[in-house]
């Protein structure tokens, strides 16, 4: 049912697609396409007609996979960094220098809790998408 | 490297840990009911049937791969050599159980309490999810968690992982201390909660477009108090056989650990009682509950390292944190967790950690707690999420839409919990 509703709009999208470079191809640039063609994904590069069509037919019409997916897969891919950052302060400093050891630590626990928040901005900016 | 092998246990002692582990089982009964009441009258029954399930499927996956992932404290494991230090990072217990009955009595032990803990793991997600999430893929969920993560974990803390080693090699105190499962269970169940919100979403109709979030309160207080009693018990049982186990502590040291659980959620139920009265008015009866249960889970890693007053004290600052951290999940980040698990056991098991850490008598033992709360955090929720992602592309968390219409007993069970009762529809939270 989903894949569905994705194909008939991507049928749309396409169909619009067509009339759109039929109609403005020659002034290309001053219709300022990209506003008009679906806003949240502001990426698609700018070229020639036919590969933007191509572009816009290969991108999954109708699902989601906005800024907030990406937010939180960037968030979690974030927090391992900061593990690694902890375990280097261990491997690195002696237990003597127990204070920059600590500092360390810390500093990792910082870049997880940045990971956190990424993803949780993630979670809430698509959830802001989803309701009903 | 020679394993850190743990002192040969007297009949005594293995006698009162086997009757503390068959009386932790009251755990799972009392986060069951918790789960239940929590949820809807018209999911209720399917509810019930998942935790049921989920224990189920955590012994079976257990016992077929997580208890070689875990091994056994003293046996061996695979090991890595990183900066001149050895890193035991994989258990390398005998596959399925076997020559179990041969083994030292504190490896027998050891994994029976690992059954108890992996079930009472699985079983926080599974309130999380309430509602929504389907009984199969509940089951698929706890299935992971047993069979990879939680052995992960368990090796790495109890039994003789690099997490538990930190103190000889890197001399950080004795290690990270995690005797009952503040980090191992709790935690991890909290991390699993949030993730199972993530990929399920909220229930119908709770963030509804341009307002506030809808309340979808309980549907049996009952249900949620006496599993908060019946949580004590379970939760005494598994915090004094966890300071045997894992901490070696004398026979004459389990009386004071027993009294700083009971001090600890008395202390954060008093809070919260207190929290809620300020804020609504009235006290709130399942806020109360997750308080109770915020301040037991802060005590599995406190317990046995503190005093009575310092029990206290944790307690009453886990139950002041978690009123006000279900709020801000629910109200500021929309995230729907009908059983407050993230904040109950993933915040008030991360607040036990670092004060075990932090009033713990020996030098570096903060930092060592730090390093086990990145761990989790940088490993095990990334992990998780891969995990679960993939489970939900193989079997679907979500139910569809009809089916939450109609509530999950109908829907998957086919008959309700309460048959003579009229059932709420989604138009009586308006």
């Amino acid at each position: 049912m989903k894949r569905g509703v994705a194909r008939c709009e991507q049928a749309d999208a396409l169909e619009f697609v067509r009339k759109f470079n039929s109609t403005c191809e020659e002034n290309f640039q001053s219709c300022g396409p990209t506003k008009v063609w679906f806003g949240r994904r502001s990426s698609i590069p700018s070229g020639r007609p036919v590969f933007r069509s191509l572009l816009v037919w290969s991108l999954p019409v109708g699902q989601e996979f906005g800024k907030g997916k990406i937010m939180k897969f960037a968030g979690l891919l974030v927090m391992p960094a900061g593990f690694f950052l902890a375990i280097a302060a261990l491997v690195l400093f002696p237990a003597s220098n127990a204070a920059a050891r600590g500092a360390f630590v810390l500093c990792g626990l910082a870049v997880e809790a940045l990971g956190l928040v990424v993803a949780v901005r993630g979670h809430m900016e698509a959830q802001g998408k989803s309701r009903p | 490297m020679t394993p850190n092998l743990p002192p040969v246990m007297t009949e005594a002692t293995f006698v009162l840990v086997l009757v503390l582990l068959l009386v932790a089982p009251l755990a799972l009964a009392g986060v069951a009911l918790i789960n239940t009441g929590l949820g809807r009258s018209r999911s209720a029954a399917q509810s019930l049937l998942g935790n049921l399930a989920i224990v189920a499927v955590t012994a079976i996956a257990f016992a077929l791969v997580g208890a070689t992932i875990a091994g056994t404290a003293g046996g061996a494991g695979h090991t890595f050599h990183l900066a001149g230090r050895p890193w035991n990072w994989l258990g390398a217990g005998p596959l399925f159980l076997r020559g179990l009955a041969a083994a030292p009595a504190q490896a027998q032990l050891g994994l029976l309490f690992e059954f108890l803990a992996v079930a009472l793991a699985a079983l926080i997600p599974w309130g999380s999810g309430a509602d929504r999430v389907r009984l199969t893929a509940g089951c698929a969920v706890a299935a992971v968690m047993a069979a990879i993560v939680f052995p992960l974990l368990a090796h790495w803390v109890w039994d003789g992982g690099w997490l538990a080693q930190l103190g000889v090699t890197f001399s950080l105190g004795s290690g990270f201390q995690d005797p009952a499962g503040a980090a191992v269970v709790h935690v991890l169940g909290g991390l699993s909660a949030l993730v199972v919100v993530w990929i399920a979403g909220p229930r119908k109709g709770k963030f509804p477009q341009g307002g506030f979030a809808t309340a979808m309160p309980g549907h049996n207080a009952v249900y949620i108090l006496f599993g908060c009693l019946l949580a004590l018990a379970g939760w005494l049982a598994f915090n004094v056989a966890g300071a045997v186990l894992w901490m070696h502590a004398p026979l004459a040291a389990l009386p004071v650990t027993a009294v700083n659980t009971l001090l600890s959620a008395s202390g954060a139920v008093a809070a919260t009682f207190a929290v809620t009265r300020i804020r609504f008015g009235k006290p709130d009866a399942s806020l109360c509950a997750n308080g109770w249960l915020a301040g037991l889970v802060a005590s599995s890693a406190t317990a046995g390292i503190v005093t009575p007053v310092q029990g206290l004290m944790i307690g009453l600052i886990a139950g002041v944190l978690t009123p006000l951290l279900v709020e801000v999940l629910e109200l500021a980040v929309s995230i729907d967790d009908p059983s407050g698990a993230i904040a109950v056991h993933g915040a008030g098991g991360l607040w036990g950690l670092i004060a075990a850490g932090a009033l713990a008598p020996q030098a570096g033992q903060l930092v060592a707690q730090l390093v086990g709360i990145a761990a989790l955090l940088g490993l095990a929720l990334p992990l998780l999420y891969l995990l679960f992602w993939l489970v939900n592309r193989v079997v679907p968390l979500r139910v569809d839409p009809d089916g939450e219409r109609i509530g999950m007993d109908l829907h998957e069970l086919g008959g309700g919990a309460y048959p003579e009762f009229v059932i709420h529809r989604d138009d009586s939270y308006r």
